[in-house]
């Protein structure tokens, strides 16, 4: 293989990359899988309680995954717009998981499909 | 680039380009405006897509899909109007990605597009073609109304190339899925 052709086949993988990295992030309801989904859930229903979650209570907060699993599931909830972190006022080592306006939006929308069910039966 | 790789691209662009061209009329012919004028233009996500991967390759492609949809139309009564239309196909994304280059962030490499960056490049694609369509459809007198039919176009346009974006991300993240396992 020639430099030139090396090199336009590069360039060429380069923008399919940058493509695909930017289809990725097209706006859209957040994709969220099982453990994410029920972590959302649980935290929901401390919010809803205005109880604050540590970072740290929050990663044992489901018993039935790894401190490891929960940790990279929040990374990837707060990747997604889901929830947010928030420093502590006093001690800058304790951080607070919040929802975001997208999480408001979720359970929204949850909301509506559990109504148009229950109309629907 | 090699003759071979260049052929290859813009054979698979034209196909591409013709084969959804011809699915989009089997699905969507209910929601034509007029005649080459529709409320849903999956194509045009094909435009976009390939002129940002491959440039005047991916460009010359959807000029010959649209020569090839276009002339298999049996009640063709105006080759030339049809033929610069084709042309025009592949011309406006060209022309859409050097404002785009010129206007905005955008890198020829696509470094750091966004999501954000892509759908306004997919606004000013939408723009440019269905502008330069119609003003070439007006001028040969092709249009009964130019003005709804610019509008008609830009709507399906970006209505097509945001559901061919959107299934495309689909797909990805399906992929993504399978990986994981």
């Amino acid at each position: 293989m020639t430099k030139t052709k090396a090199a336009n086949l590069s360039q060429m993988y380069t923008k399919y990359l940058n493509l695909v990295q930017a289809i990725r992030s097209l706006p859209s309801f957040p994709d969220l899988d099982a453990v994410e989904s029920r972590m959302l859930n649980t935290f929901a229903a401390a919010w809803h309680d205005e109880k604050q979650i540590t970072v740290l209570e929050a990663m044992v907060m489901l018993p039935e995954i790894s401190t490891t699993t929960a940790h990279r599931r929040l990374k990837m909830l707060r990747k997604k717009g889901m929830i947010d972190l928030n420093l502590d006022a006093h001690d800058n080592r304790v951080k607070y998981v919040v929802p975001t306006k997208a999480t408001h939006q979720y359970f929204a929308q949850l909301g509506q499909c559990m109504e148009k069910a229950q109309e629907a039966a | 680039m090699r003759v071979q790789s260049s052929a290859l691209i813009v054979g698979l662009t034209a196909l591409s380009y013709a084969g959804l061209f011809l699915f989009n009329e089997y699905l969507f012919s209910a929601f034509n405006f007029s005649a080459g004028v529709a409320w849903i233009f999956l194509p045009s996500g094909v435009r976009l897509v390939t002129v940002l991967l491959f440039d005047k390759w991916g460009a010359l492609g959807v000029v010959l899909g649209s020569m090839m949809v276009a002339f298999h139309d049996a009640l063709l009564t105006d080759p030339l109007t049809v033929g610069v239309a084709a042309c025009l196909s592949g011309l406006a994304p060209l022309l859409a990605r050097q404002v785009c280059l010129s206007l905005t962030d955008l890198d020829v490499n696509l470094q750091a597009l966004t999501a954000r960056g892509l759908l306004r490049m997919a606004l000013i694609f939408s723009a440019l073609s269905a502008g330069l369509h119609q003003s070439w459809y007006a001028w040969r007198g092709a249009s009964a109304d130019p003005l709804s039919s610019v509008l008609v176009m830009f709507s399906g346009d970006m209505l097509g190339t945001l559901l061919v974006l959107y299934a495309a991300k689909v797909v990805l993240s399906l992929d993504t899925r399978l990986r994981r396992g």
